[in-house]
């Protein structure tokens, strides 16, 4: 295992203020994302007429997955503001999309 | 803030690891035990502790039994405050009643659902719950606790923490940070496959705690990454990611729309009177359905829909023993004349994955090698977890020691109390089982205390010997409550043969292997506990040897 603190990182007390929005946006962010995610995933394919609980669970196994990747890429990212607009604008932005999608079918 | 991707990685790891490490090992502990849960039950419940038996007859034993029940005067009283006026004393109209057994079940399971008169949501049903003896029909006492499917099940899943499904959430987050452990530990070591094949048990302590880990994450990768994301998705529709009930609720509503024409199956009741004909004649034309498609006859769930109205209908679902994917092929009759409605045709593509992959995870076929394979999966889990936990505190226990710092010290008797404290209570529930009155009101609830309480204990243990680590050598606590599990395993064993009379040379006479399979693995439970407290107790007094001023401490 490599050693987490090595010379030429920060103190710990800088370090603990610089971890805690990438915590957040890995776990709130990352749901956010997930969301849309899963939302838009779900009407895309019962659109293209699948049937619902297919696409409820294609859009689910993708969103979790998507949900993985946004977890690490957000613990692993420099660019924390780049980090937050992806997460909750894209995740808003396709959760959006399902909606419009929605309004489109029914 | 981290200098590269795989610095970023091993934080994760190690401190989300930590952090939900303590979920995770309940999930993989109590879900492996999950495993033989109908065994468990059988251990706990000596009443049931007959064979496995198929669906019985419907018209000469179902139809009584259900006839018998009746919402209990709690659920009435649950249900007080959702109806407009009094709640009437008898509830007569079925919406539905359901039988629901496995491969492994000798007792069956029925279910009651009854249409609430007066309600402020008309669609509100009450239920009512019985267990039967499917041999004759008689009722078997229903409040007793299913320590196997009614206690580690849920509390594989969700902690048994009702509140607002709280520990569903927590038990799914600790699943996602399972994944994220397991795609960074990845990274984090570059030489992936050598550590297929590295143990080295003898070496230095460090060295071999950290083989250890990485065998037991890297042979069982596919299975932990399997289990944690297929646990995510099958609660993911319900609980997660709900959006079929939220957000596109719309899309769901068209969906049922449609499907209630396809199928033809009512929705509600026509609210004629009618009667019923032979449930047992349209099981045995299922059956004959099923054969026609070189499928096993077996009847897992039997359903009938408003009972006694014209538009009652009786769904006839297989149980899935002889293959992974958890199916239905359910077979619709109406319930009035017997007339075949319709039949579910083959299930899509990607129903089919859906029905693989959960069904990979609940097991409902038959198949005892890959059963205990799973067990062998679910304790490599926890192995793995446990190692991490002792690996973080063998790599600063020395170092704490010099500053002065607790962090080692808490980690070490947080770890105690999830490895050796959790079997603790899980053996602690199995003694008072055996213990308590058969008559003792609530006892459900207090064979629930014992675990819990023997929990605390063990925490309380744990924290209270961990001052040796905050110097640098091992808590006592590890080696006192191995012989501790070495002891109530053993109390068990004997309680089980003293109170029930099934004691391992009958029961593996008779070849019954549900209760003598849980009296063995407590058996070989306290054969391992004795082996890890001697191992402890060579370390300690090596590690005393090394640091003489402790000694009067461990004399």
């Amino acid at each position: 295992m490599p050693q987490v603190s090595t010379a030429s990182a920060p103190p710990a007390a800088s370090r603990r203020l610089q971890v805690l929005p990438r915590i957040l946006a890995a776990i709130l962010g990352g749901y956010v994302f997930a969301w849309g995610t899963v939302a838009l995933t779900t009407s895309a394919l019962f659109a293209v007429k699948l049937a619902f609980h297919d696409a409820e669970f294609l859009g689910a196994l993708v969103g979790l997955l998507a949900y993985l990747g946004a977890f690490l890429w957000a613990i692993a990212t420099h660019h924390v503001a780049r980090l937050w607009m992806v997460l909750v604008g894209g995740g808003a932005l396709m959760a959006a999309a399902a909606s419009l999608l929605q309004s489109r079918l029914v | 803030m981290f200098n590269s991707f795989r610095q970023a990685m091993a934080w994760l790891h190690t401190w989300f690891g930590l952090v939900l490490g303590f979920v995770l090992m309940a999930a993989f502990f109590f879900g492996a035990l999950s495993v033989f849960d109908r065994e468990i039950d059988r251990w706990s419940i000596p009443a049931t502790r007959i064979e496995p038996q198929p669906m019985p007859s419907f018209d000469a034993v179902l139809r009584p039994a259900f006839e018998r029940m009746q919402p209990t005067a709690e659920a009435i009283a649950a249900m007080r405050p959702m109806v407009n006026g009094d709640m009437p004393k008898r509830f007569d109209q079925v919406g539905s009643w359901s039988a629901y057994t496995t491969h492994r079940d000798p007792v069956l399971a029925l279910y009651a659902g009854y249409d609430v008169p007066n309600a402020k949501n008309p669609d509100e049903q009450i239920w009512a719950y019985a267990t039967i003896d499917p041999r004759n029909g008689k009722a078997l006492p229903d409040d007793q606790l299913k320590i196997g499917s009614g206690f580690f099940f849920p509390l594989h899943y969700g902690l048994t923490l009702d509140w607002k499904n709280l520990g569903v959430w927590i038990v799914g987050f600790s699943a996602l940070v399972m994944l994220a452990a397991l795609v960074s530990g990845v990274v984090m070591h570059r030489k992936l496959f050598r550590e297929f094949f590295t143990f080295r048990p003898g070496k230095a302590r460090l060295r071999s705690v950290l083989d250890l880990h990485n065998l037991t994450g890297v042979v069982a990768l596919p299975f932990h990454f399997f289990f944690a994301l297929t646990g995510l998705l099958i609660f993911a529709g319900t609980y997660y990611f709900p959006v079929g009930h939220t957000q596109l609720h719309g899309l769901h509503d068209l969906h049922e729309q449609v499907e209630a024409r396809e199928t033809g199956l009512p929705h509600t009741r026509a609210g004629v009177a009618a009667g019923l004909a032979s449930v047992d004649a349209m099981v045995a034309q299922a059956q004959r359905r099923w054969q026609a498609h070189d499928k096993a006859g077996d009847v897992g769930f039997l359903v009938l829909q408003h009972v006694g109205d014209a538009n009652g209908y009786v769904s006839v679902y297989r149980a899935g023993t002889d293959r992974i994917a958890l199916v239905g092929d359910g077979i619709h009759f109406k319930a009035a004349t017997g007339e075949l409605i319709r039949e579910d045709p083959p299930a899509t593509p990607v129903a089919r994955m859906n029905e693989f992959l959960t069904g990979l995870h609940l097991q409902h076929f038959r198949h005892w090698l890959l059963r205990w394979l799973y067990v062998l999966g679910g304790l490599a889990g926890a192995t793995c977890i446990a190692t991490g936990f002792i690996f973080f505190v063998e790599k600063r226990k020395r170092q704490h020691a010099q500053q002065g710092r607790q962090g080692a010290r808490i980690v070490d008797a947080l770890a105690v109390t999830t490895v050796t404290g959790m079997v603790l209570a899980t053996l602690g529930i199995l003694i008072a089982n055996r213990l308590l009155p058969e008559a003792l009101p609530a006892r459900g609830d207090w064979e629930r205390y014992a675990f819990w309480g023997t929990w605390a204990l063990a925490l309380v243990h744990a924290g209270w010997r961990s001052a040796p680590v905050a110097r640098g050598l091992v808590n006592p606590a590890w080696r006192e409550q191995c012989w501790a599990i070495a002891l109530f395993a053993l109390a068990a064993v004997l309680l089980n043969g003293m109170t029930t009379g099934d004691h391992l040379l009958r029961t593996l006479a008779q070849g019954y292997w549900p209760v003598a399979g849980v009296d063995l693995s407590l058996l070989a439970t306290a054969v391992i506990a004795v082996m890890a407290a001697r191992k402890v107790g060579q370390r300690m007094r090596a590690t005393v040897a090394q640091a003489p001023r402790e000694e009067a401490v461990h004399a």
